[in-house]
This record gives structure tokens, C-alpha cells and sequence, in this order.
């Protein structure tokens, strides 16, 4: 993976990407967990909520800076 | 008892998450800030400011802008003719130096088989005297002969070395100065590349260590290796004024960022085909070699 | 308690749409609770000071982790800020102290719409940058269309929509005027400046998402739960003893003011995850048939009264009788439910006394004497439609109410069907007229900038251009400026110390926390207290725009001198401005509400396709609760547009329903509603006792007609429906209390004597 790459020809650091990326993820796994009910075996969905973030945030950007 | 388990269980769930979270975040974070890699490389090389050694009037550009030279190639030619005509004076001053040189040892020649009777001395001696001056006039003729005949050469303007023109300003007509660069050429064989790294990361890589470079905007990957770590960089909080006296910035910034370091990183081998251009923007992730972890 | 919650209620809660109040909004219960536990503690301190305490630290424990997370959150915002090189860290720290509310729902969606603004506002920074950046009076002619089109906009949309408006005007004034100074590096303030504020965005959502989340959920449900119960504590007291009117106009305006601030909940409950984003529909159901359940209750009291003065006591009495049963059904324990399994309990009572209606009704009817008029028995039947109509209502709203408690239950009663959005309603002349005046503002503020070539003038335009577009929809806007500039001061004075005294000693980034806090902790606890809310606003924006800091300090006495000025006078103009074009506190717009009230009342008359109940019942609610007189009850002006919502609904309701019947009617009696309509909507048109007296005379052709005995040929239950509706009319409309008995233009200087 280019570690940065050009958005409207500006030269932003690939990372940036990631982060909308898992943003959108953690967005729609939210919605999937809430549709399947999963939130109730859950104690603190907040902080579930920002680890999943974190997880897909982190794990892209090992993939990216590897 | 149920109701504890089940709760329990929620949380560990919960916290198992969170902790892999923050295992993950912190992998991040040490590649992201704590592996010796920049962002902030450049390409760089060698550029050679061609300035004419002789001035006068430019009558001949025989290159293009951007166009590639060979070593010893012409560049761009000054008018010779004064030069001619400096050079046929000075032969001309040779021949006249030569000619009095005769004459001047040819005298001394003479007077030294005459006796003491017939001339003074004082005579013979000053006949030497004049012929051993009339040949250091004529050496000194034969020096500026040489000189003009430099000068001829150095009239016609070639490049040191290979590599490309660059930013071709002169034109037939212009008036090229001693020492006033004209042109440049950048050389094909001395392409490296600055990694400005975090003052931290030094630490982290030796000199020799194998370097990757990333050319900003193409997947393409050069290998390379660093050559050698900058030893010094300008302190930035404290410029000197003009009586040498220290003049340290009254305040300081909140949070203390790392400053960067030039790392010279030599490039092991071009790929043909790349168009590698001085002062390209690149990362630069360099791998540091077993015997340096351990 | 009670008493608590309705002297709370009335103040502050009305003012949703007002952005910056929101989070008083949220908290005014909340504060009313706080003053209730300090009262408790007084008491405590002679049984036991543990209680006291306990009780003490249960409610004051929220405020004080509020304020110390608005501070974690600048904390935060300022270390990514100085880590990250941003040029302008108090962008980040304005974010926060804008974005941080008390519940953490409010505050996603204030962040989502902060973001969308802010994006809009760069995109036109760039275009009147790339456009305009030699020609600065092109420049400020167009950046004075667009504040004018943000005002407008934060006008016409409510709560966080309106507030996507103001920001948008707000960033032109952050991004584009500096490059104006700079055009090259227009980009770059852009970007930097968004990078700023998404970095408060971040930091504000995740803070109060993660440190002792205040879920917007809990304060929804306890909303909804405490107006069944005050709803149902009203109908036993109604059904028990009676009300009088004051009492129960107040009643009403404070459910008005219910359902908007829960529409508005709804509204920012829509990025929080948990429960409530089941429920929204739900909720969107409860408000419709909330509104339609109060109105009912409100003209059936009405008629109550009316009898009072005109009918015979035994309609009365046995009426009453059949009210006190309905009383009964929603009585658990003697007193109103508290919860919804309660509630549960309530909807099968209430299913039991609606399918025994008809069989109780007869009985009473038989118990009638004999000697009563057709007249009188009208007006029994008429009393008891309206009852069976409150009844069924009052079951549909329970029913919903209570599945509440069951969220896993698949919505009974309304499957699939969306719930119709509370619509928007507004008056293009005021928002015209909103437009103008933010433009004004920004045209005074920018000529004083070019013509005197002010250092400071772009501080000036940015202040103006905030509370210009921000109070645009302020009930009383002058109060508003009033607490804006006090809290201006406060920050100006603060932002001297932090500056001057403390920030000199910073040297660290941690000194330098400690240097900034103290403003931002006193800013974020009066902002979350109701009544100093505006005066927190004003503190926190023009505290943080000043605060003197950037990657080093860099706070300068004179600049600091020039923008403080810049400040207040900006603010002092746009509360002129304010003052000059006033929109909500004349009485010539409120007599433009009263008139666009009957209007409306015409166009459930004459629209040649019917108007729907729930749309007309939100259109007239959207039109008081906009006016901000629902605010002001106090005010007697205020009053007469209070009478007139309410005789709106009562009138619109009965034509409404007397126009579904049309098709099902033969064509004499078709012709004779048609006539008593086309009657009541030229009276709306022009009220007066001459009207009156033509519809009410077209009104009672109508019922001659429609009476058993004239022969027209219709179903039995459509003559019911006709008969009893028309009769409510005839009483409305001879109502001595009515406001119809007054000219529209006597309202403009005399009160009316509708017994308030």
C-alpha cells in the first residue's frame, strides 16, 4: 500500500483514508449489532463502540504501515 | 448467582474488545511514531552551476534546455575573436622576445671571446647581463602565448560531467560574465536522497542499514542504503545576532515536537525507464540490519 | 415535586430550537431537581446529614462530572492540537465548549450538523475567495447574501438543522475573511481550520460518549413519562372538581412546549445507539396522538364549562358521572400510573369503558328527566361524543405509551406505517425579515471595517455574524443579547487574567492547562445551569476567541484591547439591530400569528382536498410555539394569540370532521354544511359579532336540518356525527369567553376578557 496517496491532488498521509474507512465501518457494524440485538450482552456500548472503531482503525493501519 | 455470571460476562466481553483495541492502537502507534521512517524525504543530486571562464559575447548555444550531455560535451561558445586576435599578438610578442633574445646572446656571445684590452668589463658583463633578461622576456611571452591559447579553449564552454542541462538561460547575443553561471547540469551518477527524520528515530538505524525509498505519487520502490547521518543542524531558538551574542527565544512551545535530522541515503541502483528528478518528494523507511536490534 | 416541574417547565424548556440552549434545556428538570435537593438537604440537616448528603451528591453529581468532562475534552482537543502543529488550537477548544452538551445524544448530533455547516462554509470561503479576493466590497456584498441565506436558513429549520445554518455562516467569517488578507494560503486555512474542528468534534463526542454517559434516552422516557402522568393527574382533577381556565390553558402550553422539546429529543436521539433508535417511530406516534388526545381533552373541558353556564344541571350531572368513570379507568391505586406496566393495566381499563360506552350511555340517557328539550339531550350527546372521543384517544396514546416497556414487541397498532413528521411551518415575511437584519448587521459591522480601517474587523464581523444568526429564532432576543454581552464581559475579564496573569507563568503544557481552566470550567458550568445558560455561551465564545495561545504565547495587550472592543460593540449592534427588527416581541407579529392561526382555521374550511387532523393540529402548534408567545404567557397580547390557537383547534377540528361527512349526506344537507363552513371561514376571515351571528344562524339551518325529524335520509351514526359536531360548533360560537366576540384589530390594545 502508497502510504499517502492524492485526494483532489492533494497529497494526504493513507492513513486519513483508514481512518474515514473504519468510521464508516464502525458505523455500519453498529447498526448490524444493534439490528441483531448484540448490544445486550454488552455492558458499556460506548466503550464497545470506540474499541470496535480502534480495532478496525489500528488493524488498517497495520496493514497499511506494514 | 446466573445473574452474576451473565454479568460478568458482558463485561469481559466488553473488555476483551477494548483491550484488543488498545493492543492494536498501540502496535499503530509504535510503527506510526516509533519506526525509523519519514515522510518527509527528497531526492537530491549533484548540480554543477556552469559559468563561462572567459567573458565576451555568447555566439553559439549548442545544447537544449533539459537536454542530456555527455562529459567534455559542448555547451555553449563565447566569441573567439578577441581571443584570436590576443593570441596572435601574443605569438607576434614571442617571435619580437625571440628575435631580442638573439640578438641579446649573440652580443654576449662576442664580447666574451674578446680580451680586457679591447672592452671594459663592465661591458661584457652587462651584454650578459641583458641576454639572461632578454630570456626571461621571452619566457615570459611563451606564458602568455600559453594563456591565450587557454583562453581560445576555454572560449568554447563544455560540460564537466554527465548529466542533463537544466534551466538554460543563455542565449546567442547574451553577454557572459567571468564566473556569472549560466547554466547547470545536473549529474546523472550522484542522485541520493535526503530522509529528514525525527531526532528520536536516530537511534533506531546505522550507518549502512538498507533503506526503502517510496517516490511520492508512484508505487515504485527503490532500494537503498544509508550512507551517513548529518552531524549538526541549526538551533532554532537561538540565532546569533551580529555581535556573535546569543539570542534565545523568550517562549517555548507547549508541547515539544522532534526536530528533524538530514540522513543521507544512497540509492543502490535506478531502474531504467524512471525518470528520478533532484528534489522529488519520498518516504523513506529504513530497515535496520539483526546486529543493530541486538 | 410536581410544582417543581411545572414552574421549571414553563421557563426555559420552550426554547429548544435555540441551539445554545439545549443543554439547559436538557437539565432544567434537572436544575429544578438540584434546587429540590438543597431544599431536601435544609431538611436533612435535622434527621441526618448522611441523607442529605446521599441526596446531594445524586443530584448535583452529574453537573460536576459534566463540567469537569467539558474540560477533559478541551484538555484533549489542545494536546492533539499542539501535537498535530494547528496553527489556531482555540478553534479546537471553541468546538468543544460549542458541541458539549449533557447528554452525549445531543451532543453526536450537534457534532454531525457543526461538521456539515462548517464544510458548506469553507466551500463558499473558497468560491468568494476564488471569486472576489482583489474586489473587497463584491466580496462583502456576497458574503452578506450568503449570511442573510444562513440566517434565513437557521429561521426556517429546527434544533440542530438550524444549527448547520449558523455555522455555515460562521465559517465564511473564520476561513474566508482572514483569507481575504492571504488569498494564497486560502487552502490552507481551510484545511487547517477543519482539521481543527473536527478534532473537537472527536474529542467532545468521545468524551461524553465514554465518561459518564448521559443518555438521551433517560431524559426522553422520563419526559414522556411524567406527561402521562401530569395528563392524567389533570382529567382526574378536571373529572373530580373541574378546572378552571387559566388553569388549563396553562395546562395545554405547557404540553404544547412537551411535545416540541420531545420532538426535538427525537431528533438528537438519532445517532445514539442504544434503545432509543427502536423507539423513534414510536415516539413520533406518541407526539401525533398526544396532540390529538390533549386537543380533545381541551375543547371537551371547554364544552364542560360552557354547560356550566348554559345547560341544565341534570345533562351536567350526568355527564360528569360518565366523566368520573372515565377518571376511574385511568386511576391505578387512586392516583395516576407511574409506569408503564401500569400503563398497561390502563389500556385494558380503558378498552373496557369504551366498549361498555354505548350501553352506559343509553343508561344515563334513560335516567334523563323526561322533561328535558331535544336541545338539552343535543347537548348531552354532544358532551358524550366528545368524552367517547377523548376515551379512544386516550386508549390509542396509553396503548402506545405502554409498549414502550415492551420494545421487542413489534409496534402494535401501527406496523409499517411511518409516522407523519411533525412539519414545519413558518412565516416567509419574518424569515425575510430575519435575513435582513443578519445582513444589516454584517454590512454595518463590514463598512465600519472598510471606511476606518479597523485592526480588529474581522473579530467584529465574527461575533456579529454569530449572534446575529444565532438568536435569530430567540423568543425575546433582546433578553437574549442582554445575557450574551454579560457573559462577553465575563469572558473578556477572564480571558484578561488568563492571558496577562496566568499564561505568562505557563511554561509547559500542563501549566498551561491549568493556566486556561479555570475559564473553561466556570464557562461550562454556567452554560449547563437554565438560567445563566446564554451568559455561559457568551463566556465560553469570546473567552476561547480570545485566549492567547497558539503553538507558543502569543497573547498581545494591545490586540487583546482592540478585539475586546471589537466584541462588544459588534454585540451591541447586532442587539440593536435586534431591537430594531424585532420579530417576536411586536404586536404586529404576533397579530400576524393570530391572523395566520386563521388562516388557517379558512384553509381547513375552503382547500378543495381536506386537510389531514395531525397536519393541521402541527401547523398551528408550529406557528404559536415559533411566535415564542407560548414563552410570554404572562403578556396580555401573548394571551390573544394563546385564544386564538386554541379556538383554532377546536373550530378546525369540528369542520374538518364535518367535511369528512360531506359525501355521505344527500344534497340539501350537503348544501346547508357547505353554507355553515363557507359561514365559519368568512368569519375567521374577518371576525366580528356580525359574523358570528351569520354563521351561527347558518350553523343552526344545518342542524334543523340534519334533526330526526326533517326527513333528509343519512346512516344513523353520520347523523350522530353531524348533529353532535354542529352542535359543538353552535356552542363555540356563541361562547361569550370566545376571542371570536372580539375584532381582530381591538386585540392590537385591549386584553381579552376570556376569563384569564
Amino acid at each position: 500500500m502508497p502510504r499517502e496517496f492524492a485526494l483532489l491532488d492533494a497529497l494526504v498521509p493513507t492513513l486519513l483514508l483508514a481512518f474515514i474507512v473504519a468510521a464508516i465501518g464502525t458505523l455500519v457494524l453498529d447498526r448490524l449489532f444493534a439490528w441483531l440485538g448484540a448490544y445486550r450482552v454488552i455492558w458499556y456500548p460506548a466503550l464497545f463502540r470506540l474499541s470496535v472503531f480502534g480495532c478496525l482503525f489500528a488493524g488498517l493501519g497495520l496493514w497499511i504501515y506494514q | 448467582m446466573k445473574f452474576y455470571l451473565k454479568r460478568i460476562f458482558r463485561i469481559l466481553i466488553t473488555l476483551a474488545i477494548a483491550g484488543a483495541a488498545v493492543f492494536l492502537a498501540q502496535k499503530l502507534w509504535v510503527r506510526y511514531m516509533d519506526s525509523p521512517w519519514t515522510r518527509d524525504g527528497r531526492v537530491r543530486a549533484d548540480v554543477v552551476n556552469i559559468a563561462p571562464d572567459v567573458a565576451g559575447l555568447v555566439v553559439k548555444v549548442a545544447v537544449r534546455d533539459n537536454q542530456f550531455v555527455h562529459r567534455g560535451d559542448v555547451l555553449f561558445q563565447i566569441d573567439p575573436e578577441h581571443y584570436r586576435h590576443a593570441l596572435a599578438e601574443a605569438r607576434a610578442v614571442v617571435d619580437q622576445r625571440k628575435a631580442s633574445l638573439a640578438m641579446k646572446r649573440s652580443q654576449a656571445l662576442r664580447r666574451a671571446s674578446l680580451d680586457d684590452e679591447v672592452i671594459s668589463r663592465e661591458n661584457r658583463e652587462d651584454t650578459d647581463l641583458a641576454a639572461a633578461g632578454a630570456k626571461a622576456d621571452y619566457e615570459a611571452a611563451l606564458a602568455s602565448l600559453e594563456k591565450a591559447q587557454l583562453d581560445m579553449v576555454r572560449s568554447v564552454v563544455r560540460s564537466p560531467v554527465d548529466g542533463w542541462v537544466s534551466n538554460l538561460l543563455v542565449r546567442p547575443g547574451d553577454y557572459a560574465q567571468v564566473g556569472a553561471p549560466k547554466l547547470a547540469v545536473i549529474d546523472q551518477h550522484s542522485f541520493w536522497v535526503y530522509g529528514y527524520f525525527e531526532e528520536h528515530k536516530l537511534q533506531m538505524f546505522h550507518v549502512g542499514d538498507t533503506a526503502e525509498i517510496q517516490l511520492l505519487g508512484s508505487g515504485l520502490k527503490l532500494q537503498g542504503h544509508v550512507e551517513s547521518i548529518s552531524m549538526g543542524i541549526t538551533d532554532r531558538d537561538n540565532p546569533t545576532d551580529v555581535r556573535l551574542l546569543a539570542n534565545v527565544n523568550p517562549s517555548f512551545n507547549w508541547v515539544r515536537l522532534s526536530q528533524r535530522v538530514p540522513v543521507r541515503i544512497h540509492i543502490d541502483a535506478i531502474p531504467d525507464g524512471l525518470t528520478l528528478v533532484a528534489g522529488m518528494t519520498c518516504s523513506v523507511v529504513v530497515k535496520p540490519s539483526a546486529k543493530v536490534k541486538s | 415535586m410536581n410544582a417543581w416541574s411545572s414552574a421549571s417547565m414553563r421557563r426555559p424548556l420552550l426554547r429548544a430550537h435555540l441551539h445554545l440552549r439545549l443543554c439547559a434545556l436538557m437539565c432544567s428538570r434537572h436544575i429544578g431537581r438540584v434546587a429540590h435537593g438543597i431544599s431536601a438537604m435544609a431538611r436533612a440537616l435535622g434527621m441526618g446529614a448522611t441523607l442529605g448528603a446521599r441526596e446531594w451528591w445524586k443530584l448535583d453529581a452529574p453537573v460536576i462530572a459534566y463540567v469537569f468532562k467539558a474540560l477533559l475534552a478541551s484538555v484533549l482537543a489542545v494536546w492533539i492540537s499542539l501535537r498535530l502543529e494547528f496553527d489556531q488550537p482555540r478553534t479546537a477548544l471553541l468546538t468543544v465548549a460549542i458541541v458539549m452538551q449533557f447528554r452525549s445524544g445531543m451532543v453526536l448530533t450537534k457534532s454531525y450538523y457543526r461538521l456539515i455547516g462548517t464544510i458548506f462554509g469553507i466551500i463558499a470561503s473558497f468560491l468568494l475567495v476564488a471569486m472576489f479576493a482583489q474586489e473587497r466590497v463584491l466580496f462583502l456584498l456576497c458574503m452578506t447574501i450568503w449570511i442573510g441565506m444562513c440566517t434565513a436558513g437557521s429561521v426556517i429549520f429546527r434544533n440542530h438543522q438550524s444549527y448547520a445554518f449558523v455555522l455555515a455562516g460562521y465559517t465564511l467569517c473564520i476561513v474566508g475573511l482572514p483569507a481575504t488578507l492571504a488569498p494564497e494560503l486560502t487552502f490552507n486555512i481551510g484545511v487547517t481550520r477543519l482539521s481543527e474542528i473536527l478534532v473537537g468534534l472527536l474529542c467532545a463526542t468521545v468524551v461524553s460518549d465514554l465518561v459518564f454517559p448521559q443518555r438521551m434516552w433517560n431524559v426522553t422516557l422520563q419526559t414522556v413519562r411524567r406527561r402521562y402522568t401530569d395528563f392524567c393527574d389533570l382529567l382526574r382533577i378536571s373529572a373530580r372538581e373541574g378546572v378552571a381556565h387559566a388553569t388549563l390553558q396553562a395546562h395545554m402550553l405547557r404540553f404544547i412546549g412537551d411535545i416540541f422539546s420531545l420532538e426535538s429529543f427525537r431528533a438528537s436521539s438519532g445517532l445514539e445507539t442504544d434503545e432509543s433508535r427502536g423507539h423513534r417511530h414510536r415516539l413520533s406516534h406518541l407526539n401525533n396522538e398526544f396532540m390529538e388526545v390533549s386537543t380533545t381533552f381541551h375543547a371537551f373541558n371547554r364544552l364542560l364549562q360552557r354547560q356550566r353556564n348554559n345547560s341544565r344541571v341534570e345533562v351536567r350531572e350526568a355527564l360528569l358521572q360518565l366523566y368520573q368513570l372515565l377518571a376511574d379507568a385511568v386511576s391505578v391505586h387512586n392516583r395516576s400510573a407511574h409506569t408503564e406496566q401500569e400503563t398497561l393495566e390502563i389500556v385494558q381499563r380503558l378498552k373496557a369503558f369504551r366498549d361498555d360506552f354505548d350501553l352506559r350511555l343509553q343508561a344515563a340517557r334513560h335516567r334523563l328527566p323526561a322533561s328535558l328539550q331535544a336541545k338539552d339531550l343535543l347537548d348531552f350527546d354532544t358532551g358524550a361524543a366528545y368524552l367517547l372521543r377523548l376515551a379512544e384517544e386516550l386508549y390509542v396514546y396509553s396503548r402506545t405509551y405502554g409498549s414502550i416497556a415492551t420494545p421487542d414487541t413489534s409496534d402494535q397498532g401501527h406496523t409499517g406505517e411511518l409516522p407523519a413528521q411533525l412539519e414545519m411551518h413558518f412565516d416567509p415575511l419574518a424569515v425575510l425579515l430575519a435575513a435582513l437584519r443578519g445582513s444589516i448587521t454584517l454590512l454595518i459591522l463590514a463598512g465600519l471595517w472598510i471606511f476606518t480601517d479597523w485592526r480588529s474587523g474581522i473579530e467584529a464581523i465574527t461575533i456579529g455574524v454569530i449572534t446575529s444568526t444565532l438568536f435569530a429564532t430567540s423568543p425575546s432576543p433582546s433578553k437574549t443579547i442582554r445575557h450574551f454581552m454579560a457573559g462577553a464581559v465575563i469572558g473578556t475579564v477572564l480571558a484578561y487574567f488568563s492571558n496577562f496573569w496566568w499564561l505568562t507563568q505557563a511554561h509547559d503544557f500542563w501549566t498551561l492547562i491549568i493556566a486556561i481552566s479555570p475559564g473553561i470550567l466556570l464557562a461550562s458550568w454556567l452554560g449547563c445551569r437554565p438560567s445563566t445558560a446564554l451568559i455561559g455561551a457568551g463566556t465560553s465564545v469570546v473567552y476561547l476567541l480570545h485566549i492567547g495561545f497558539n503553538t507558543v504565547f502569543s497573547a498581545n495587550p494591545v490586540t487583546f484591547l482592540n478585539d475586546a472592543v471589537a466584541d462588544l460593540l459588534a454585540i451591541l449592534i447586532s442587539g440593536t439591530m435586534y431591537g430594531l427588527i424585532d420579530l417576536s416581541g411586536s404586536a404586529w407579529s404576533r397579530q400576524r400569528v393570530s391572523n395566520a392561526l386563521r388562516s388557517l382555521v379558512v384553509a381547513a374550511c375552503r382547500e378543495s382536498i381536506p386537510l389531514r387532523r395531525a397536519r393541521f393540529e402541527a401547523s398551528a402548534r408550529d406557528l404559536v410555539q415559533r411566535s415564542g408567545s407560548i414563552q410570554r404567557v404572562g403578556e396580555v397580547q401573548d394571551q390573544a394569540v394563546v385564544e386564538w390557537l386554541f379556538s383554532a383547534l377546536e373550530i378546525g377540528h369540528a369542520v374538518i370532521a364535518l367535511r369528512e361527512q360531506l359525501p355521505h349526506v344527500p344534497l340539501v344537507m350537503a348544501q346547508a354544511l357547505q353554507n355553515a363552513i363557507h359561514q365559519v371561514a368568512s368569519l375567521y376571515e374577518s371576525p366580528g359579532k356580525a359574523a358570528i351571528a351569520k354563521a351561527v344562524s347558518a350553523v343552526d339551518q344545518a342542524l334543523v336540518l340534519a334533526a330526526p325529524t326533517a326527513g333528509s335520509e343519512m346512516p344513523l351514526h353520520v347523523r350522530h356525527q353531524l348533529l353532535t359536531t354542529l352542535h359543538f360548533v353552535h356552542s363555540t360560537l356563541l361562547d361569550e369567553a370566545s376571542v371570536l366576540a372580539f375584532s381582530p384589530t381591538m386585540f392590537a390594545r385591549t386584553s381579552p376578557a376570556g376569563g384569564v
